[in-house]
């Protein structure tokens, strides 16, 4: 079925605008905090094996900051919308992002300064506010009727979801009580079950919704979003089995089964661009095709890691690539694309002519948030395999520079909408 | 291509497919490089795509949106909803004058060449008409036809799709 169907009830049901954009205005300036963190803390990247300071702290300011921020306000709006679905009320959302803003920032504060109460409370609120998102997209999924392959994907995001809270929550107690025999390896596993499984999970389950409805293509083809479906999962599983066993063939297997995941997934999705009326997709599908080739690349790089092949810097080189570079550039990519789309449809239908979504914002910007973006990943991943500082500072720099013109990107698209709405309610 | 059934919502599609087309090829023309000088209108290329703009958007924007108007728009809203046929008709007021002067440049520039100016304005309206058309389809695409196919049923299809046709032609 054509994802679309669920559109027709849904374009009269679509969110208050000011709900999904807090989330996605957070992002925003998540991205800028995230990448003007790693500038100062581009010393200690390249060996980073876990432990408070600057990089945890940057590290959680992207995950938290802007992918959790990011998903949880495309869920919230995407859900029902793809669902024909109402969320049963909007407070729990209202209430996890405030939540989440204090959560994160208390959180990603006590792991900059190796505060512990910070940590644990900052712990708990995010956790409290996650809960909360899960209670509401939980509500719509246990509702679902159609769109099988997304709330499956769905659904093991948030099996993940509970799985890397509570890894999440033993490490931060394992600071002060050390209790862990070994913290490096739960710290991965919270790693991959957040990267992977919670974050991991629901864009695969989203990009066979959104990639469809911006080609204009029909679902990509069941083979391939089934065995995505089974793969993923299996790897994920298995890779899990092979840090706690410190089984190393165990690890690789599921590093192999992973890029068969990866691959299937991939297939769905190039079958979307083949076979899509729209072909001239612009700049944020460059930036998602690119996040393509860097999923591919991930699983390798994890086997890699398995058996020892990446050197002293392979957890910073693992994890830098899978979440600065996978899924921080995808949903960047993603997110340019649903702010102005989402503006546009909040413009339609009113008195006042709505503005061209090229007008609500000079594009200008994003190209050089692409630019700036390609150059950060490539130069940082450099720095950190030469395990050289001044090469990662001119990465994160560039960074900082491409985020900032991000921002100001999406804030210029909400402001303007903003006056679009100011102007049509007088 | 979307599993549509119903042969009204085919001829739509398709309908749809055909100005899709012609707006990629029109946003390529319209390229920023392009602003630097107007393109000869003697080159086979060029006035096959004016020739194409000139009649695909005067057919899209007459027959095509005249016919959802009036006999798809009051359907849906009857036994649907009616807020996306409002946001779509409210969609076709905007386009449709932004078209027909679209088509009547790209007329008048078959017979005359352009000159910078009148180069300057039909990139401006071509390049607006792409974004907000291309917007319009999709909108369509994902949740108008969709809404159709639960609405119609084959023999009201049928009638409804003759009828189309038959005001295309």
């Amino acid at each position: 079925m054509f994802p679309g169907t669920i559109f027709v009830t849904a374009l009269s049901r679509l969110l208050p605008p000011w709900l999904p954009y807090r989330f996605f205005l957070t992002a925003a300036l998540a991205h800028v905090a995230f990448w003007f963190m790693l500038t100062l803390a581009a010393d200690d990247l390249a060996n980073f094996a876990g432990g408070p300071g600057m990089v945890l702290g940057a590290l959680h300011m992207l995950t938290l900051g802007v992918l959790i921020s990011t998903v949880m306000g495309a869920a919230s709006q995407l859900t029902p919308v793809a669902l024909g679905l109402s969320h049963f009320s909007l407070l729990p959302i209202r209430i996890s992002w405030w939540l989440h803003v204090a959560g994160a920032l208390l959180l990603i504060h006590g792991f900059v300064v190796g505060n512990l109460w910070a940590m644990l409370v900052g712990g708990a609120l995010e956790a409290t506010a996650l809960l909360t998102f899960v209670l509401t997209l939980g509500d719509l999924l246990r509702r679902a009727k159609i769109l099988r392959v997304p709330v499956r994907f769905a659904w093991l995001s948030l099996l993940s979801l509970a799985g890397f809270l509570i890894f999440g929550m033993m490490l931060i107690f394992d600071f002060s009580e050390g209790f862990l025999a070994d913290h490096q390896d739960l710290a991965l596993a919270h790693l991959v079950l957040a990267a992977h499984g919670f974050l991991g999970f629901l864009v695969l389950g989203f990009s066979n919704i959104l990639v469809p409805m911006f080609t204009l293509s029909n679902s990509p083809p069941a083979a391939s979003t089934n065995a995505s479906l089974i793969l993923a999962p299996a790897a994920i599983a298995i890779v899990l089995g092979g840090i706690f066993s410190e089984l190393t063939w165990l690890a690789a297997l599921g590093a192999v089964i992973g890029l068969a995941a990866v691959a299937a997934h991939l297939h769905g999705m190039a079958w979307c661009l083949r076979n899509g009326q729209r072909q001239r997709l612009g700049l944020s599908f460059t930036l998602i095709k690119g996040a393509w080739v860097l999923l591919l690349l991930n699983p390798v790089l994890g086997g890699l890691l398995a058996f020892g092949l990446l050197g002293e810097t392979g957890p910073a080189l693992f994890g830098f690539a899978l979440l600065g570079g996978w899924l921080l550039t995808f949903l960047t990519g993603m997110l340019q694309r649903i702010v102005p789309f989402l503006a546009g449809m909040n413009m339609a239908g009113k008195r006042t002519k709505p503005r061209r979504l090229s007008q609500l914002a000079d594009e200008r910007l994003l190209g050089v948030h692409a630019w700036c973006h390609a150059a950060a990943i490539l130069v940082v991943t450099g720095g950190i395999a030469a395990s050289h500082p001044a090469i990662i500072l001119a990465g994160t720099l560039a960074g900082t520079a491409g985020s900032l013109a991000f921002a100001w990107y999406i804030f210029s698209v909400v402001r303007n909408f903003r006056a679009h709405q100011l102007a049509s309610n007088q | 291509m979307y599993d549509l059934t119903l042969a009204l919502c085919i001829s739509l599609h398709e309908d749809h497919m055909t100005t899709l087309q012609l707006l990629e090829r029109l946003e390529a023309a319209l390229s920023p490089k392009s602003a630097e000088q107007p393109p000869d209108t003697s080159d086979m290329a060029v006035r096959d795509l004016l020739s194409d703009v000139a009649s695909v958007l005067k057919a899209e924007v007459t027959n095509h949106f005249a016919f959802e108007e009036e006999n798809l728009f009051p359907r849906f809203s009857e036994r649907l909803e009616s807020f996306v046929p409002e946001m779509l008709k409210g969609e076709h007021e905007i386009i449709r004058p932004l078209a027909n002067q679209l088509a009547g440049l790209a007329r008048q520039a078959l017979e005359q060449g352009f000159d910078a100016e009148s180069w300057g304005t039909f990139r401006e309206a071509g390049l607006e008409l792409v974004e907000r058309e291309v917007f319009h389809v999709q909108k369509e695409e994902i949740g108008f036809l969709p809404g159709l196919e639960e609405i119609l049923d084959e023999d009201e299809s049928t009638s409804l799709n003759k009828a189309y046709l038959e005001a295309k032609s």
